[in-house]
């Protein structure tokens, strides 16, 4: 066995089960990232879903 | 072939905090606390997060003498592409999860059993759990509870500080849809519906109050049945992983009531620290040995610390591969960490056709418990 | 908001410099990077609430929730052994 297996291996997909029951049954979903921002005075009686 | 990652050479990959490695004997995975999925990786691939974090790609292709530029490049890609980590230049910034875990109530989780023959108080029970601070409960029937009935018993729980009720109920043709349907928007409660020796396997569409219900062929007729380990009980979040760092995750904090009454820590255990209807949950609770079995954790049993599924597992400790010795890995475990293969269906029947030896009710052995006081 | 979070060069101007922008009380924060679960339209809006309000939750602690099976008495999921 290579010390350094190939990523697309058999042995390295997804936990199909535990994906589909647990995760993502609501389809294709997309990561948005933010890494840090400041407000020196927001407003918490808000939130983004609840506008 | 693949490309060079673009990253600018100073920088180095960065994994999201809640993105956590993990090594077993054969293979390694990401457990993604976020995301809730576990996703398995090569140990070549681990070695580099863990072993070599923090260094710039370059430094980590000249610790391999450049033998496996494609495949790093290739493991960098995929760790991209599945928006496991970011590249940074700075990531002392990006401090890793604190796994401490703590929990204010003194009972996370209980399991009430019923069948035929029980006779539960209920308003005790609950009542009990409740100064315990339990906020989710398992009702298991193992025998079908005419619905009047099964509604005297969610009545006795309205109005207690449970945050949530798993039903497991047999089957039987009152139990239709609707019924479900109905009991699930009376008793809000509820959060998950399984109704067991069904005619169909068959799972209803999640309720608008996202409850979740489904019939089931399988027969569920004991607490012998318990114990499965699979990958469908697999939990990926940060309450269980940072859980399993220390303690049993099956048994940490759990009550349990079986069906004729008897206070224990499981209810496939044999021993029993009082009868519900005679000694009060705080007092069992109390007993020196209650605790015992709680800080048993995966890193401590065989087998299951080499397998890269320790810390989303479930575990079981009351139906064991050798009944004698309490840190031997499930008897229901079919996966082997050594070859990283889960055993057939047809294999797992053949072994389960012979007696098993740990697959019996395990009674607590003074004296045997590790690092336990 | 960065659209693709994977190459810090790409990132939009607006994103540039966020440690600076921090108030002072925000800069001891220790930093972290929130990702998205959903694709909402409110997403971003959502991201931007939670930043401002971390010198708010810094001080406070979560209670989790109980997420995790009870019991494990069906041995037959549905796809099971598609590992």
């Amino acid at each position: 066995m290579k010390k350094m297996e190939r990523i697309d291996d058999k042995l390295f997909r997804p936990l199909a089960t535990a994906e589909a029951k647990l995760v993502f049954a609501g389809g294709t979903q997309t990561a948005v990232t933010l890494v840090e921002t400041s407000n020196p005075a927001p407003d918490t009686a808000r939130d983004g879903d609840h506008e | 072939m693949t490309s060079e990652p673009r990253a600018p050479a100073e920088r180095v990959f960065t994994l999201f905090a809640s993105c956590i490695p993990v090594r077993g004997a054969r293979r390694s995975v990401i457990c993604d606390l976020q995301r809730q999925s576990t996703q398995p990786i090569p140990n070549g691939l681990y070695e580099i997060l863990t072993m070599h974090a923090g260094k710039a790609v370059a430094e980590i292709k000249n610790v391999y003498d450049h033998q496996y530029d494609e495949e790093i490049d290739e493991y960098f890609e995929f760790l991209l592409g599945h928006e496991f980590g970011f590249w940074c230049a700075d990531p002392e910034r990006f401090p890793a999860l604190d796994l401490t875990w703590e929990a204010p109530e003194r009972i996370t989780n209980a399991i009430l059993d019923v069948d035929r023959h029980s006779d539960h108080d209920y308003e005790k029970i609950f009542s009990e759990l409740d100064d315990l601070g339990c906020k989710a409960l398992e009702l298991r029937c193992f025998e079908p509870v005419p619905l009047p009935e099964l509604r005297r018993i969610l009545s006795a729980a309205r109005h207690g500080r449970l945050r949530s009720i798993d039903l497991l109920a047999a089957y039987a043709p009152e139990l239709t849809q609707e019924a479900l349907e109905s009991l699930a928007s009376e008793y809000r409660r509820i959060s998950n519906i399984a109704v067991h020796s069904s005619p169909e396997d068959r799972a209803l569409p999640p309720y608008r109050t996202g409850v979740t219900a489904a019939y089931r062929r399988e027969v569920v007729d004991s607490p012998r049945c318990c114990g499965q380990i699979h990958p469908g009980y697999f939990v990926t979040n940060i309450e269980t992983f940072a859980e399993a760092q220390k303690h049993n995750t099956c048994l940490n904090r759990k009550l349990a009531i079986d069906a004729r009454g008897e206070i224990k820590n499981c209810p496939s255990m044999a021993r029993s620290f009082g009868n519900a209807r005679q000694v009060p949950l705080h007092s069992a609770l109390a007993h020196r040995d209650f605790a015992a079995l709680w800080a048993i954790n995966k890193d401590q049993i065989a087998i299951c610390k080499d397998c890269e599924f320790r810390y989303v597992c479930t575990d079981c400790r009351a139906y064991l591969a050798d009944a004698a010795d309490l840190y031997s890995k499930p008897s229901k475990c079919t996966y082997d960490p050594y070859t990283a293969e889960w055993q057939t269906p047809a294999e797992r029947q053949t072994q389960a056709a012979a007696p098993a030896p740990g697959d019996a009710a395990l009674p607590l052995p003074a004296g045997i418990l590790k690092g336990v006081s | 908001m960065a659209d693709d979070p994977t190459d810090p060069d790409d990132r939009p101007a607006g994103n540039a410099g966020l440690f600076e922008r921090l108030s002072p009380e925000g800069r001891r924060l220790v930093p972290v990077t929130f990702r998205s679960l959903h694709t909402s339209k409110t997403a971003e809006a959502t991201f931007l609430r939670l930043v401002e309000s971390r010198p708010y939750r810094a001080k406070g602690y979560a209670c989790s929730p109980f997420r995790k099976p009870i019991s494990k008495c069906f041995g037959t999921p549905a796809g099971e052994d598609d590992v």
